[in-house]
């Protein structure tokens, strides 16, 4: 079942001087964008891309798993020390870890959260390595009618779920879809929407818009909500001993196992997050607590373990549809589908039996991003927690900074910034419409995909629609697709009704 | 409802653009027909979203209202001004310039009137940029229709 010299040629790969380095900076450079409230790891991700195109060989995926890993786990360290996640994964952490800080336990919390974050990641790296060849095996019985449900699936949970409101997140969804019809159509080489301009050819480039609308439309709401004077954290805590006791080890150990096993099927799920993760974690093992033990929110160290473990766990987890579908589930793993492509990497079940040393790169990748994140966390704690210190009104230019930079970077053409900007600008405002970001994105991405497969399909079917629910893999996703969609809807009536009967 | 109205237009917009792109029937539908289905589900979501707003309760809680005046979107402006003059300034002198007077504003419109700071803090990040790009990366960047 594995290839043992695919195996030796990925672990030849990876364990180079210069490899090893670009994953350390990497993850260094996500531990530092995580520390930053107000830098998603998403953020990070995005102004980083452009500049790994320019490493050699898979030098830059490494790095970007790198910042992947790096920035889950960097958001910790300010929600422990000022009540504030760096990240949106790491909520939960906040609700044990700043007690703890304030009982002058900053470096226990920051020390059980470090060794959580790297079981967890290792852990879903493990998950990946078995789960992954065995769910690619199997798609790769699929056609072009199991391509389009598995697109459209993909899309409706992510659209089902990152939105309150399921209209406006359909709307942002036929928006991405939308910005993927323009440029010229590969099977008939008509213009779509370009204007005549010779710049929209090719499409708009999908990593220009990711960065105007997770970076640049993020520094626009730090300017936004700015107070003056809005320094982070200057009383940064003292942290004493950061190496977990053996007893604090054995107290959390089940509880890391669990939230290990939780973050790796939650990631895996499209339209998941870290977020929801370590809630859910935090909530489960909220409900083991035994008797004995301090209660969650009161400075319980499993109640740092726990998310800490599950949100680490999900970069695993998100890579597992990634690698063998194709399909990315959040806004990370399709940063990261992007640079694969770049690279001449094309993810999906065929990746699996023609190129096996690519994935076991990715995986032993992603296993040494999480090692060199724990040797870093310990061996730098003291140091990261004095980054959230930054002031906002330098931190603010900067990232517009790394947004222009990295955008030219990214194409060496100016025109780019100027496409950025504007999106940026509409993202902002989206983002303050409530309209959800990660439908556009995954629009843009499988726009081509839906688009293509539905054309084949219907030309084996001659034209018609019956063919994707009498093919039993693309009815059941049609299924769930559809469902993910209406349900919201129809249980938004339900409820109205219930409360007119009520009312009545 | 505004927005829903934008919506709306923008799908109007879209069917209006695919009139000339080719449909020869489903079984080879060409360039015309997925533009097609997604204008006209974008005009039958605004519409949705239309109904949602007529029919709500409480259109003043459940409407994202934006506060156009507030100190915090003032600061917006601000900082989109800054945004033009940094794209008009790419244009002509270049990159590394352009980005000392967008830094410089940016801090302004974030009110930070410390002229160490405001001095130090662009000239540190142009040339770290120019650095790391021009001299260690030779990545040439752009130098503006002035200097070319």
């Amino acid at each position: 079942m594995f290839d043992i010299s695919a195996l030796g040629i990925a672990l030849s790969s990876v364990f180079t001087v210069e490899n090893i380095l670009l994953i350390l900076i990497g993850t260094l450079f996500g531990i530092l964008c995580g520390a930053m409230p107000g830098l998603s790891s998403v953020m990070a991700m995005t102004i980083m891309v452009p500049f790994t195109f320019s490493m050699s060989g898979y030098g830059g995926i490494l790095c970007l798993l790198g910042i992947f890993c790096g920035s889950i786990y960097g958001g910790s360290i300010t929600a422990i020390l000022i009540n504030t996640p760096g990240t949106s994964n790491s909520a939960a952490t906040c609700l044990d870890g700043y007690p703890l800080s304030q009982k002058g336990e900053a470096g226990r919390a920051l020390g059980i959260s470090t060794m959580a974050s790297t079981f967890g990641g290792v852990f879903s790296a493990l998950a990946l390595f078995i789960t992954a060849p065995i769910l690619a095996k199997f798609a790769l019985n699929f056609g072009a009618p199991e391509y389009f449900a598995l697109a459209i699936f993909g899309i409706s949970i992510v659209t089902s779920i990152s939105s309150e409101n399921m209209v406006k997140g359909i709307i942002s969804m036929m928006m991405g879809l939308a910005i993927s019809t323009i440029g010229m159509d590969v099977l008939t080489a008509e213009n779509r929407f370009t204007g005549g301009t010779t710049y929209l050819l090719g499409g708009l480039p999908y990593i220009v818009i990711l960065i105007a609308m997770y970076a640049f439309s993020q520094g626009l709401i730090n300017v936004l909500d700015y107070k003056k004077g809005g320094v982070l954290n200057r009383d940064s805590a003292k942290l004493t001993r950061v190496i977990p006791t053996l007893d604090d080890v054995k107290k959390t150990a089940p509880v890391i196992l669990i939230s290990s096993v939780i973050g790796t099927v939650i990631g895996a799920i499209p339209g998941t997050g870290g977020d929801i993760a370590c809630w859910t974690a935090y909530s489960q093992m909220k409900r083991l607590r035994k008797e004995d033990e301090p209660e969650f929110g009161k400075g319980n160290i499993k109640g740092v373990a726990a998310p800490e473990a599950a949100n680490n766990a999900i970069s695993g987890g998100a890579l597992i549809p990634l690698l063998t579908l194709g399909i990315p589930g959040d806004a990370g793993s399709a940063i990261m589908l992007g640079s694969l492509m770049m690279l001449g990497i094309t993810p999906g079940p065929l990746l699996f039996s023609n190129e096996t040393d690519k994935v076991y790169l990715i995986i032993l990748g992603l296993m040494v991003a999480n090692i060199c994140m724990c040797l870093l966390g310990y061996c730098g704690m003291r140091g990261f927690a004095k980054i959230s210190s930054m002031p906002l009104q330098i931190l603010t230019p900067m990232v517009f900074m790394f947004c222009a930079v990295g955008t030219f970077a990214y194409n060496h053409n100016v025109t780019d910034i100027f496409v950025m900007v504007a999106f940026g600008f509409l993202g902002f405002f989206m983002v303050k419409f409530e309209f959800p970001i990660p439908p556009i994105i995954l629009g843009i991405i499988l726009g081509d995909m839906i688009e293509k497969n539905l054309q084949r399909s219907l030309v084996l079917s001659k034209g018609s629609f019956g063919i994707f629910f009498t093919r039993p893999i693309s009815c059941v996703l049609m299924v769930i697709a559809i469902f993910s969609i209406c349900s919201p809807i129809i249980l938004a009536i339900v409820r109205s009704m219930k409360r007119q009967e009520k009312e009545a | 409802m505004v927005l829903a109205g934008g919506f709306f237009a923008l799908g109007v917009l879209m069917f209006w653009f695919t009139r000339q792109f080719s449909y020869d029937g489903l079984q080879s539908f060409g360039t015309g027909f997925w533009p097609r289905v997604i204008a006209a589900i974008m005009m039958f979501c605004s519409v949705l979203l239309f109904v949602q707003s007529m029919l709500s309760k409480d259109p003043a809680k459940d409407e994202v209202v934006i506060d156009w005046k507030s100190a915090g979107m003032k600061r917006v402006y601000l900082v989109a001004a800054v945004l033009i003059v940094f794209c008009v300034a790419l244009y002509f002198v270049g990159l590394c310039p352009a980005l000392l007077v967008m830094i410089f504003g940016i801090m302004w419109s974030m009110q930070e009137r410390r002229i160490p700071f405001l001095v130090i803090t662009p000239v540190a990040c142009s040339l770290f940029i120019f650095v790391a790009f021009q001299v260690l990366l030779k990545v040439k960047l752009p130098a503006g229709i002035l200097f070319q």
